[in-house]
């Protein structure tokens, strides 16, 4: 089984989100593998311990510098990884779904992978479109925020949290699922691991697109959050403030 | 001159409140827009009469109750979607959940239409012109605006309650049917839905009691159990809580847990790490119980209350007790 | 200025995580300026008050507990400048006193500066990890809290001022110090006329060396000599990037001629930290994480600093150091990006933390041992060390700094036999490491726990060099009384 399991960077919690002149400042963000990808990547390398013959390619839209989150993601289990080149780096959720068809096409021609698998949303644009818009692109299912995996044949059982409950849901190959944290625990990487990680392909790949953004982030400015916290001094006063509030039905 | 439609999502055959929330907020645009209509889509069997006093303004609700739809079909609730859209609707509302998540881009990508995500931004004349959302753990915001004719807005909920802001409302009910092209090849099936338990989900709780690091232990989240079901509200965690398993996941508030959105939030010995306040930043009341005055969530709260929680819940809990037995 | 003494208000300052139960004061100022702070010592000898010091209550010795004394509490003193870059390789930051080692790091990052001491604990206050000269995972590579001192202002005994830069003023030939101004009414200083031992790390009794700066006789007293109210930080540029890694041996015996190889700078590699754990320790961490392999007998955490450019080479000469000496590459974490980095250095944090629970359900406290020796005697005190507590059948740990052969000791008694038991023995341990050259405390310091068998280490001469420093510089015997100096040998010297 081919499964292909898309990446994107995001800045570390470390990172400072800071502005210079009204623009973002990138030179206090260190970006690391998205969180959620990581639980994508760790389910593609368990299914592929399970099922013999599988393999697992990496794919992500990014800047060179993405070579070495690619490096761990090798060292975590994929056996290839692609980055994928562009022009300009896109931010729209639509766009990056494109590169990804594109990019999928050109590896794997007529025979698409099994599996596609995606992190739910990567932690800094939160937008949490591209693993359904990239199934609807290649005519695959898809299913997104998946919390549990079992394969049996050709069938997929999942499940998905959603609000107050959770949702079982069966369906075939190909399919197109994101990956929601409590989907697996993700691994360390080994000494072992990275040096053999040292020895597999990073291979480039520049696609274009012709098609021009659905969306378009006009402007992106500090967030100021802070408030004057009113520091209460008795429990009592405290239950005062709910009922003041109406917060009491 | 538009024509809004809004989708009014079902869940066991009653509707969300968020959903008539979107459609009031809509009937409010099209108010100020003369000519402009608001139209409502309704997939699956379902009781509209129950909520039908919360529905402002006017217009027309397709209702498509076949039993096909009762439970979400991604492709089914598609088709509904796509072929309705074919009668020239400029924007397509949701509510923003999980159905909502998991339908909307790929409904982005066959209508070739602007998905936008966040809270309705609007222009000088009241016309839906975009989104703003948080980025970055909250530590940012940005402004997306739609780059093609059709929109999708896939809007955070709206704080506050249901009602309908005229008396006078005139929803006229047509009932539609599935459209049975294209749908030869079921791609997933959704077998069944397993709900939890009395459990009110964060996402739509209106009161949240959250804790963190603080709380000592999975025994001390037994004092967040009794507060909130005394407040009616629902229980939250840190992501420090649910790594060391003391909670759920599906509990977990911030940046790899929920965005979360109720009147009132109540953080109990959590400090506040970026990434937890980037699921609060649309709360609106923030009250903090943390023993150390500086920790940051004291910047981001309302109200504070510095003290050890293990001292100061019981007491609170005993507080509202003796509240709502003289009230 | 704030005075408080009510009880719930004393309590806090009556411990720290020595044990220490004897404390008691009459009060806790809380000084919001210098010259609050500068006032109360002026009047002190008039009212014949004596104060204690306290940081934050992080201390493992007792340092900050009052036996009758008043308290001086630094928290208000936290006030935190921006960093002055002086090139593109230093910058300077000053910070008061009481701030948050935790703040003060947080600041320098948020700059893209980096100030190197590292103790684990880092609720502590600045100015008392440089009146511990406090050192940690990083000081293999960095050294001590005191090599990052560029400037202190210490307020004196007697209330006076002593603005000192280092290399401003320096031990002549005869070890004489020519002050630069009055000092309790003295021009002159000679420095303590004593040997330190040949160990790399050392914490115990005033620093002293051939040529010495009088900033370094500061630095280390614990308080003894002079509030440090304010401090010039130097800070370096923050490091590109690091590679950290766990690694597991099956031997010991490899696993010690890994920490050799380490420590060879001809073998391409220079860690920043090189820790250690023995199997006993990863025994406690396995409740945590259960992955641990079976068959380790110890493992040695890592962080090494590297460069883009550097980044293969290092990876490298790791990997060949590691295989040479049969590390167990399968089973061996590696953190490459900063998120899996941070997640290596909470299970290193989580420890301690682990070990404090077992403690809290025997209801016993630790024996735990802070002695280091001379790189070349290690082999012997680590066998001497654990050969005892098997013979004893103690539940045991021994953990930390080996790049500085510098491991610590703890003695996790379950009842109250076991506990006298390991108290005998750990006088035992002591007599050992400061036979084999080595220090009675080599971070943690003396504080009044250790005070007692400080006299061993430097004998009667030695202490009694100690104390007529300390009384040129405190002649009034107003600070920290009972810190390094058994309180005897200052009484006695008096009559």
């Amino acid at each position: 089984m081919n499964i292909a399991v898309c990446l994107c960077q995001v800045p570390d919690s470390a990172s400072v989100i800071g502005f210079v002149d009204g623009a973002l400042d990138r030179s206090r963000i260190n970006e690391v593998m998205n969180p959620y990808d990581e639980y994508a990547l760790e389910e593609a390398v368990c299914l592929k311990e399970r099922i013999a013959g599988s393999f697992v390619t990496v794919f992500s839209v990014a800047p060179p510098s993405a070579k070495e989150m690619l490096r761990k993601a090798l060292a975590l289990g994929a056996d290839r990884a692609v980055l994928v080149n562009t022009i300009t780096e896109p931010s729209d959720p639509y766009l990056i779904a494109l590169f990804l068809r594109k990019a999928l096409i050109a590896c794997y021609g007529e025979v698409m992978p099994e599996l596609v698998l995606c992190g739910k949303r990567s932690t800094d644009f939160q937008h949490a479109e591209v693993p359904s818009m990239l199934g609807e692109l290649l005519g695959m299912a898809s299913v997104s925020g998946v919390t549990s995996l079992d394969v049996s044949g050709d069938n997929l059982h999942l499940e998905r949290e959603i609000e107050g409950g959770t949702e079982e849901i069966t369906l075939h190959f190909p399919a197109v699922l994101s990956a929601e944290k409590g989907l697996n625990q993700p691994r360390k990487t080994t000494v072992r691991s990275v040096m053999e990680a040292r020895k597999k392909p990073i291979d480039l790949l520049t696609v274009t697109v012709e098609e021009t953004p659905f969306v378009f982030m006009s402007s992106i400015e500090p967030y100021e959050r802070k408030k004057v916290c009113h520091f209460i001094e008795s429990e009592k006063e405290l239950v005062e403030l709910f009922a003041k509030e109406g917060f009491f039905l | 001159m538009n024509k809004y439609l809004v989708f009014l999502e079902q869940r066991e055959g009653a509707l969300k409140k968020s959903s008539i929330n979107i459609w009031n907020r809509v009937q409010e645009i099209a108010a100020s827009e003369p000519g402009s209509t608001v139209t409502g889509l309704i997939a699956g069997p379902a009781n509209i009469l129950e909520n039908a006093s919360l529905f402002a303004g006017e217009g027309v609700v397709y209702h498509a109750t076949g039993e096909d739809l009762r439970v979400y079909h991604q492709q089914y609730y598609a088709s509904l979607l796509v072929e309705l859209m074919q009668e020239n609707y400029s924007a397509l509302f949701f509510a923003d959940s999980s159905l909502s998540r998991d339908l909307a881009p790929r409904l982005s990508v066959d209508l070739q239409a602007s998905l936008l995500t966040g809270e309705l931004h609007t222009d000088k004349n009241g016309i839906p012109d975009g989104c703003v959302r948080p980025l970055y753990s909250g530590q940012a915001k940005a402004l997306f605006a739609p780059q093609r004719h059709v929109r999708i807005y896939n809007l955070s909920p709206l704080r506050g309650r249901v009602a309908g802001f005229s008396c006078e409302s005139h929803i006229q009910v047509l009932p539609i049917r599935l459209p049975q092209t294209g749908i030869d090849l079921l791609l997933s099936e959704v077998r069944r839905i397993v709900f939890r338990e009395n459990s009110l989900d964060i996402a739509e709780a209106r009161i949240i009691v959250s804790g963190g690091r603080g709380m000592g232990g999975r025994e001390g989240f037994n004092m967040l159990e009794e507060l909130a079901a005394l407040l009616g509200g629902a229980v939250g965690a840190s992501r420090f809580a649910v790594d060391e398993g003391w909670r759920s996941h599906r509990e977990q508030v911030g940046q790899t847990g929920k965005t979360v959105a109720p009147e009132l939030y109540i953080a109990c010995g959590l400090s506040g790490a970026p990434q937890h306040l980037a699921g609060i930043v649309s709360a609106g009341i923030v009250v903090a119980v943390n023993s150390d005055p500086h920790a940051p969530i004291f910047q981001v709260a309302d109200y504070g209350f510095v003290g050890d929680v293990h001292l100061v819940l019981p007491k609170l809990i005993d507080a509202v007790k003796e509240f709502l037995k003289k009230n | 200025m704030i005075y408080k003494h009510d009880q719930a208000s004393i309590q806090g300052f009556l411990e720290d995580t020595s044990n220490l139960k004897t404390g008691h004061t009459p009060g806790v100022f809380f000084p919001e300026t210098v010259e609050e702070l500068e006032e109360l010592l002026k009047e002190a000898a008039l009212k014949t008050r004596r104060f204690t010091v306290a940081g934050n209550g992080t201390g493992t010795t007792g340092g900050r507990i009052p036996m009758g004394d008043y308290v001086i509490s630094m928290q208000k003193l936290d006030r935190i400048g921006e960093p002055e870059m002086l090139s593109g390789e230093h910058a300077i930051m000053t910070v008061q006193g009481g701030a948050l080692l935790e703040n003060v790091q947080k600041k320098a990052e948020q700059c893209g500066w980096f100030y190197p001491p590292d103790p684990t604990e880092k609720l502590c206050f600045i100015g008392s990890t440089i009146a511990n000269n406090s050192s940690g995972a990083r000081s293999f590579k960095y050294g001590p809290t005191r090599d990052h001192i560029a400037r202190l202002l210490i307020l004196l005994p007697r209330g006076e001022r002593l603005d000192l830069s280092r290399g401003s003023c320096m031990a002549d030939k005869n070890g004489i110090f020519h002050l630069p101004q009055l000092i309790a009414g003295k021009m002159t200083l000679r420095r303590p006329d004593y040997l330190m031992p040949a160990t790399s790390k050392h914490n115990a009794g005033y620093f002293s060396r051939e040529g010495m700066d009088l900033i370094d006789l500061f630095i280390g007293s614990e308080g003894t000599l002079g509030v440090i109210v304010e401090a010039d930080l130097m800070l370096i540029p923050q490091p590109l990037a690091i590679i950290s890694a766990l690694v597991h041996f099956r031997t010991l015996n490899d696993l010690f001629r890994f920490v050799a190889l380490l420590k060879e700078p001809v073998n391409g590699v220079s860690p920043r930290a090189i820790e250690f754990f023995d199997k006993n320790s990863l025994r406690f961490l396995s409740q945590k994480y259960p992955d641990m392999p079976e068959e380790s007998e110890g493992a040695v955490f890592i962080e090494q600093e590297t460069t883009r450019e550097t980044d293969d080479l290092t990876l490298d000469a790791l990997f060949t150091i590691m295989e040479s000496c049969n590390a167990m590459t399968d089973n061996s974490w590696i953190a490459l990006d900063r998120e899996e980095q941070s997640r290596l250095r909470e299970f290193r944090h989580t420890l301690p933390l682990l070990v404090n629970e077992w403690l809290s359900r025997q209801k016993e406290s630790k024996i735990s041992t802070d002695m280091a020796v001379p790189d070349e005697r290690f082999a012997e005190l680590f066998d001497f060390y654990r050969n005892s507590c098997e013979q004893e059948g103690f539940v045991y740990i021994i953990f930390g700094h080996i790049g500085n052969a510098h491991l610590h000791l703890n003695i996790l008694p379950r009842n109250r036999d076991e506990f006298m038991q390991a108290k005998k023995l750990y006088r035992n341990f002591v007599h050992k490491a400061l036979a084999l050259g080595g220090t009675l405390s080599a971070e943690h310091g003396i504080g009044k726990l250790k005070a007692e068998y400080l006299v061993e280490l430097y004998h009667y001469e030695g202490i009694k060099e100690m104390a007529r420093i300390k009384k040129s510089l405190d002649p009034d015997l107003i600070l920290n009384i009972g810190n390094i100096i058994p309180a005897a040998y200052l009484e006695t010297e008096n009559h």
